[in-house]
Formats: structure tokens, C-alpha cells, sequence
């Protein structure tokens, strides 16, 4: 059983091996008969050998056990049929069996497919099947009839060689044929129905001598049937083409054995050799034919598959791409380029000057950078979309062969850049008109302070001149002085309520978020520094009551001061960690960089205005910081850190009861 | 300000010396004596006569190191009892009252007037005066009331409480001419002249509940 199993691996139908079983056992006894009556009359020579045709198939699609007797059934009914002696009927069994067997081996081995796939299927038949099978069968068949009943030596090679016509036309008439008949299960189509009658209306008239005799026996009559076969083989399948020699094939062969038609002569081997001749030429050619149409219509069919692939993936991307050719004039373009490309459904325009034009980028530059083998990128904007265009050069033996232009609608990150640049100046603006609410604050204090020792310094002088008429001018004129430096004072004591801001809306907010907020930010400076943001954060909503804005001002007064103080290229591993922690009395939040450090006096006065050691900005930044912390009822301050610098910002923790997002 | 009394002296503290020396003139030339410091610390450091009559601070209330306020809080944890006076160019309302509250004697807003830094400074010599005059007074009678003898001591309590020497005499088991001794000599070292003044006295002082 296991043998058999291995014998028969695979496609073959084993659903119904009996069925199959039982279709060819009845094949055979029908092979026996046709046998017998394909034969010539003059010389009672048979004309096909179709029972090895029908072992070979039997081989092939069954298992062992069951091919067996119907390897054995043939020849014993034909035996019966033609009345053979023992030894031609020991001969005949050996040969059915040895064809079968070798030939389905053969086949197997080559891994030919059963319903031929391709050109290299059918070559494989040829030379496996249809000729080395029944070389070899008949070979060995004869050897035993040679054994058994001493036929005479000089006859041998003549029996093998019509025996082995005779067998091998028939397996290459019946195989292919056989192995088809499930694909004719479908209604013919026009061309079987034509290509079907046409056969038979060609094989009666050349074969059944219904010419008259002068014209009918004429060979080259016999020779219609190539064009007919070979148009068929352009219209229908391989296995119709089969069908149809086969059809030609009974009419010859029936016709022949008749002693009708072109082929009738006087000997046997003259009559095979012509007949066989033909018919074997005419079976090659049109399978051969055939399969190799069909191989062709498979890749036509592949191709048009991948191709119907990548259309649907060309048309259906967001990207647009256009083939310019080395001017830059439109080759081809998908479909959606037009969207953004007004001439690139119209080939032969110049593309590459207007998408210069829309980027205003100099046409000759771009050209330039192309020649050099370089990649170009443009970027284009009309009414509110923004495009990316990449510009590829094709070179062909290093010359610009052509040009790629792949499109890209960036809009939507054009517009989030937009947006965070956006907020970025808004906060540096109102970084600004704060820093010059807190010069005019500080201003107001520094100015403050002379005046007030200007006045109190004349009304002391006031207080030490006599009060006697010679300095009553003097009096007079103190008294002058420190109305003036009153006004002053009152000048600057107006300006600075002016520029005193009402308090900014707080709410409540999750301080990681705030911190996420500006790190991205200043996502950009920071990765322009080289200086990772960490954030170390046990719980993911602490809750503070800030306004929004002026803390994003706040945190980013403290990042970018810690940058700063990073920016030496020296320090290595520039990072910026903040870390939140909160219990029931506040919420801290440290700032820690991995710079040099501050000393302890800097601590002293870093948070007064007008401080600053950086040659840009005027100072402020700090004490607008501390202004905002301290507006938030919290206090800012500079505390030891094992490296670097840490700035603790203190807030007033939300207690629950009062929180109120639900982030 | 009295020629009797002593000299009050005005102890400045701001970080700005033209500030400092303006307002030492402007005093000097009122006969106050002045001390400056120009930061709190180093006043912190340098002052030492917690309960004199004759001192008044002036204090900036920011300045680097220790501010205005925080030295304000120092003091008082010394038990000085000292009037302060705030000045501070920022004129912050919420400031000026939480320093008030704080027991900090007022509050000027820079620049100011000389007549005002004047009065608030005489407020505050005759407040450093009368509060120091108190504790030296009840300093007074508590060592008045610490020289008297027991049987002085119980004497005086049956005075104070308004009883009759025959009366006095029977409840301590004494004769009246003793306790009239008694009597006369508790009001000497009180100084005083009958029973009235003695109670006025000690009630001044807080030594006597009824």
C-alpha cells in the first residue's frame, strides 16, 4: 500500500480511482477491438497499437493494483480477438505492461504536468512518452516472442519498428486527448464547434475517396490538414487540438485500413511510413504549436494582471508621479498629477520650467543639479496646499535620459509647523511685551531709588539752611527740586501701573502635559543642540492651577536657559531632565541640564533683571520667570545638583476636592 | 521730642548708600542719632540693645541677602520689641499690609515726604519710649513687690483688697500697731502715699487681678 501511495502522489484524481479504473478497463477492450479492426486488409498488418496508449494512461493516473489488470486486460482480448498463439500474447502482455509502466515513470519523473502546461510538458511527452515508451515496450515485447516461438532474426528489427509506430502514434493521438476530456466538459465555443466540422468535412473528403480517383489519390491532397490544424491550434486549447487529430487521425487510419485515401500502397512499410509520417508530423506541429500559444496567452494574461496591479496602485496613490524627458517636457503622468499639475495630462509640455516657476527657483539651477547626477527638491504652494516635489535624474549610459517628478501634499505638515512656529512667536511676543513690562518695572525701580535720595538729600538741605530771608532764594530754590524729582517719581509711578498686566486666567492643568507641550516646542532647537528632553514624571496628571500661557513661558525661560548654559560643544551628553513630584502641600518641578553649573553668588542675583552674562536678550528672562511663579502664588530658585544646574519651581498643590479637569 | 529725654536713635538699613546718607542728613539735622547698615544681615549681626527706648529702624524691604521682611521676622523672634519701619519703592498694597499685620510699626512707599518720614519716625521714637517707659515701670514694681517681706507682702494684699487695719490686725493675728508698721512700710518702698496709688500701681503693671 505504502508503494503505491508513492507511486501515486499528488493531483492525480484519486477521489474516484475506481471510476477511472473502470472508464479505461472498458478503454481497453475497446483499444483491443479498434486494434483489431485498424487493421490492413492486403496483409492483415494492424495499422495502431492503441492498447499502450491506454497502459500508459492507466500508469499514470492509478495505482499500482488497480492499473495492473488493465495493463493485463488489453492484450488478452485482442489476443482473443485476433487469435494470436501463445507467445505473441505472452509478448503483447509484456509490451502493454513495459509501455505503461515505463512511460509513467518517465513522465512522472520529469514532473510533466497532466494537462500540459507548457511547451516543455509537451517536448517532455514527446520524447518520454511517445517515443522512448514504446521503443523500449516493444522492445521487450518482442524479445519474448523472439524467445518463445524463434522468430526469425532477420524479421526483428522490422516487427520493433512497426510496432513501435504503431504504438507511439497511437499515445500520441490518445494521451493528450485523454488526459482533456474533463476540460470538455464546458459547451465548445464557435471556434471548437468550426475548427471541429472543418476536420471532419477535410478528413472525409481527402481520406474517403469522394473525389474522383484522380484527385483522391493525390498526396499532396493529404497535406490540407496542416493549415486546418495549425489555424486551430491559434483558436482553441491543446486538448481540443487533440480531439481534432484524433478525429483526423480515426478518419486516416480507418480510411487507410480500408485501402482508401492518399496513403493506400502496395507494402506495409511504405503504407506506415507515409501514414504515420503524416500523422506524427501533424500531431508534433500542432501540439507543439498549440502549447506554446498557450504558454504565450498565459503571459499575456500574467502581464495584463500586473499590470492591472500597479495601474490600480498608480492611480490610486496620494503621490502623483510624472516621466519627464531630459528638457523636462511631460512623458507620461498619473492621473492625479493634474490635480496639482495643469499640463501633465497634455505629454510634450515643459513641466520642469513651471515647477520652477511655482517654487521660484531658477529653471537653470535645477537643470544644473540634474546634469550632476543630483537630487532636487522643490517646494510649491497654491491657494493653501502645499507641495513637495522630488526631482530624480534617470541617467542611460551617463547621459540625463529622463526625469522623475514624484509629488507630495504636505500640507498637513506644513500646517502643523506652521502652527507650532506660530505659537512659538506668540510666546516669544508676549516673552517681548513682558520683558518690556519688566524693564519698565525695573526701570521704575532703579530710576526710583536716585530720586528718592535726590529728594530726601534736598529736603535735608532744605532742613540745615537758617530760616532767614538771605536764603530764602536757596529755600526757594529746593523746594523746586523736589517738586521736580516728585514728578519724576510720579511719571514712573504711572508707567508702571500702566504696564502692570491684569492676571492672567488660570486653570487647571496637568503639569507633564505642559512640560510635553514645550518639549515639542522646542523639539527643533533642542535637536539642533543635540540636547535630549526627559521627562521623569511618577503619575501622569499632576494637577496645577497655572495660566496656560505664562507657564509655557516659564518652562520655556528654563529650558532655554539650560540650553544655554549646554551650549559650549564641550559638554558632553547635553540633556535637560525634568523631574515633577507633588504630595498634599505642592507640586515641585525641577529642571536639572548637564552643563557646568552655577556658582552659589550667581544664585544670589540670577533672578534680578538686567543680570544676564549672555549678550543677547537684556537679562529678563529670569526675573519674568520668578514674577510668573510668584504671580502663581509659588516660588523659583537654584538649589545643589550633583551636576549641572537645577532651577525648583514650587507650586500650591490642587487638592483633590478641587480638581476639576478629567484629562 | 523733649531736651529731658535722651536722644532716639535711627537705625537705617538699605542697600542704596546715597539712600542711607540722605536719610542720616535729613535725621542728623533733626537731632536724631543715626546708625546705618546696608544690608539686614549685617543689622542683624550689629544690633544688639533689644529693649532700648531710644531706637527706631528704617528698613528697605528688598535688598540682596536677608529682605526687609524676613529680618523684620528675626527680630521679633528675639523678643525685640523695637518699632520697624518699612519703606520699599515697590508700592505693593498687599505688601505694605501684610507687614503691618506682622507688627511692623508702618509702612512709606519711596520716595517719600520729609515731613511724613519725620512724623512716622517721632511716632515711632515715642511708641519705642512709651512701650520701653511700660516695661520699665512694671520692671519697677515687680522688684518693689519682690523686696517686701512675707508678713509685708500678706499686709499689703489685705490693703490692696481694701480692708481696715483693726480688721487686717485680727485676720493675721497681729496687734494694729504692727501692721500699722507694716503699712507704712510697704508704701515706702512703693513711694506711695495711701492705698489708691498703690493699687493704681500694681494694676499699671499688670501684677494685680482684683
Amino acid at each position: 500500500m505504502t508503494q503505491t501511495a508513492t507511486v501515486m502522489p499528488d493531483s492525480a484524481p484519486t477521489a474516484a480511482p475506481w471510476g477511472i479504473a473502470g472508464v479505461l478497463l472498458l478503454a481497453s477492450v475497446l483499444a483491443a477491438w479498434t486494434g483489431d479492426q485498424l487493421t490492413l486488409q492486403h496483409d492483415g498488418q494492424m495499422m495502431l497499437w492503441p492498447i499502450g496508449a491506454v497502459s500508459l494512461i492507466a500508469a499514470w493516473l492509478l495505482p499500482l493494483r488497480l492499473a495492473i489488470p488493465i495493463l493485463v486486460i488489453g492484450p488478452l482480448v485482442n489476443a482473443g480477438l485476433m487469435d494470436h498463439d501463445l507467445p505473441t500474447l505472452a509478448g503483447r502482455v509484456v509490451g502493454a505492461c513495459a509501455t505503461g509502466l515505463i512511460g509513467a515513470s518517465l513522465l512522472r519523473a520529469a514532473g510533466v504536468k497532466r494537462l500540459f502546461g507548457d511547451v516543455s510538458d509537451v517536448l517532455c511527452f514527446l520524447a518520454l512518452g511517445v517515443f522512448t515508451a514504446p521503443a523500449l515496450g516493444g522492445g521487450l515485447s518482442i524479445f519474448v516472442m523472439w524467445q518463445l516461438n524463434g522468430m526469425p532474426t532477420a524479421e526483428i528489427s522490422l516487427f520493433w519498428w512497426v510496432c513501435w509506430a504503431t504504438e507511439s502514434i497511437a499515445i500520441l493521438l490518445i494521451v493528450p486527448l485523454a488526459m482533456g476530456l474533463r476540460t470538455f466538459a464546458r459547451w465548445p465555443g464557435r471556434y471548437q464547434v468550426v475548427s471541429l466540422f472543418v476536420v471532419v468535412a477535410e478528413a472525409a473528403i481527402v481520406f474517403d475517396d469522394l473525389l474522383p480517383e484522380r484527385f483522391a489519390m493525390q498526396l499532396p491532397l493529404a497535406f490540407i490538414s496542416y493549415p486546418i490544424l495549425l489555424w486551430a491550434a491559434f483558436r482553441v486549447s491543446l486538448h481540443w487540438c487533440a480531439l481534432l487529430l484524433a478525429v483526423h487521425a480515426g478518419f486516416a487510419l480507418w480510411a487507410t485500413s480500408m485501402g482508401m485515401g492518399p496513403f493506400t500502397r502496395e507494402t506495409t512499410v511504405e503504407n506506415l511510413l507515409l501514414l504515420h509520417g503524416n500523422l506524427g508530423l501533424l500531431s508534433c506541429t500542432t501540439l507543439l504549436l498549440a502549447s506554446s500559444l498557450k504558454e504565450r496567452r498565459d503571459a499575456v494574461a500574467q502581464l495584463r494582471d500586473s499590470e492591472t496591479r500597479y495601474r490600480l496602485i498608480v492611480e490610486n496613490q496620494s503621490e502623483s508621479v510624472v516621466k519627464l524627458d531630459r528638457h523636462g517636457r511631460v512623458i507620461f503622468a498619473t492621473p492625479n498629477a493634474e490635480r496639482w499639475m495643469p499640463m501633465a495630462a497634455r505629454p510634450g509640455e515643459n513641466c520642469l520650467e513651471w515647477l520652477c516657476a511655482e517654487a521660484e527657483e531658477p529653471a537653470s539651477a535645477v537643470m544644473q543639479s540634474l546634469l550632476d547626477g543630483q537630487r532636487v527638491e522643490l517646494q510649491s504652494e497654491t491657494a493653501g496646499v502645499w507641495l513637495q516635489w522630488r526631482i530624480s535624474p534617470l541617467f542611460d549610459a551617463g547621459e540625463l535620459a529622463s526625469v522623475i517628478v514624484v509629488g507630495h501634499d504636505i500640507s498637513a505638515r506644513r500646517h502643523a509647523q506652521e502652527e507650532a512656529r506660530q505659537h512659538l512667536d506668540d510666546l516669544t511676543h508676549l516673552g517681548r511685551i513682558s520683558d518690556m513690562a519688566q524693564m519698565a518695572g525695573g526701570l521704575a525701580h532703579e530710576l526710583n531709588q536716585p530720586l528718592t535720595a535726590a529728594i530726601t538729600f534736598a529736603q535735608a538741605s532744605k532742613r540745615l539752611l537758617t530760616d532767614d530771608p538771605s536764603t530764602a532764594e536757596a529755600r526757594g530754590a529746593i523746594d523746586r527740586v523736589v517738586h521736580n524729582a516728585e514728578r519724576a517719581a510720579e511719571i514712573i509711578r504711572h508707567m508702571r501701573e500702566f504696564v502692570r498686566k491684569a492676571p492672567a486666567e488660570r486653570e487647571q492643568h496637568a503639569l507633564e502635559q505642559l512640560v510635553r507641550e514645550v518639549f515639542s516646542l522646542l523639539a527643533f532647537e533642542s535637536r539642533k543642540q543635540r540636547v535630549s528632553l526627559i521627562l521623569d514624571a511618577p503619575h501622569k496628571h499632576t494637577v496645577v492651577s497655572v495660566s496656560r500661557v505664562q507657564f509655557h513661558q516659564v518652562l520655556v525661560n528654563l529650558f532655554r536657559n539650560a540650553m544655554q548654559a549646554m551650549s559650549s560643544a564641550d559638554t558632553p551628553d547635553k540633556q535637560i531632565v525634568v523631574r515633577i513630584r507633588s504630595d498634599e502641600s505642592g507640586v515641585w518641578l525641577d529642571v536639572r541640564d548637564t552643563g557646568p553649573g552655577m556658582p552659589a553668588e550667581t544664585r544670589q542675583v540670577v533672578f534680578e533683571p538686567f543680570r544676564s552674562e549672555s549678550s543677547d536678550g537684556l537679562g529678563l528672562g529670569l526675573s519674568i520667570t520668578r514674577a510668573i511663579v510668584e504671580a502663581h502664588d509659588g516660588d523659583i530658585n537654584f538649589v545643589d545638583s550633583p551636576i549641572g544646574c537645577c532651577a525648583r519651581v514650587r507650586l500650591p498643590a490642587v487638592n483633590a476636592g478641587q480638581q476639576r479637569i478629567a484629562l | 521730642m523733649t531736651e529731658s529725654t535722651p536722644p532716639i536713635t535711627v537705625h537705617i538699613v538699605d542697600d542704596e548708600a546715597d539712600i542711607r546718607d540722605a536719610l542720616a542728613l535729613l535725621l542728623k539735622g533733626e537731632q536724631y542719632n543715626t546708625e546705618i547698615y546696608p544690608t539686614a544681615d549685617d543689622f542683624l549681626e550689629r544690633y544688639e540693645d533689644c529693649q532700648s527706648a531710644h531706637a527706631v529702624v528704617l528698613m528697605d524691604v528688598r535688598m540682596p541677602g536677608t529682605n526687609g521682611l524676613a529680618a523684620h521676622q528675626q527680630l521679633i523672634a528675639r523678643d525685640c520689641s523695637v518699632p520697624v519701619v518699612f519703606m520699599s519703592g515697590h508700592g505693593d498694597i498687599q505688601m505694605a499690609v501684610n507687614a503691618i499685620q506682622k507688627g511692623a510699626f508702618s509702612f512709606l512707599e519711596k520716595p517719600f515726604n520729609d515731613s511724613d518720614l519725620l512724623e512716622v519716625v517721632a511716632e515711632a521714637g515715642e511708641h519705642a519710649a512709651r512701650s520701653s517707659a511700660e516695661a520699665h515701670h512694671k520692671a519697677d514694681v515687680k522688684r518693689n513687690l519682690e523686696s517686701l517681706t512675707a508678713r509685708e507682702r500678706d499686709v499689703m494684699l489685705a490693703v490692696c483688697a481694701g480692708h481696715a487695719n483693726k480688721i487686717i490686725a485680727r485676720q493675721l493675728g497681729l496687734s494694729p500697731r504692727t501692721v500699722e508698721i507694716h503699712r507704712a512700710r510697704v508704701f515706702h518702698k512703693f513711694d506711695v502715699d495711701n492705698a489708691q496709688q498703690l493699687v493704681r500701681q500694681l494694676m499699671a503693671a499688670k501684677l494685680l487681678d482684683n
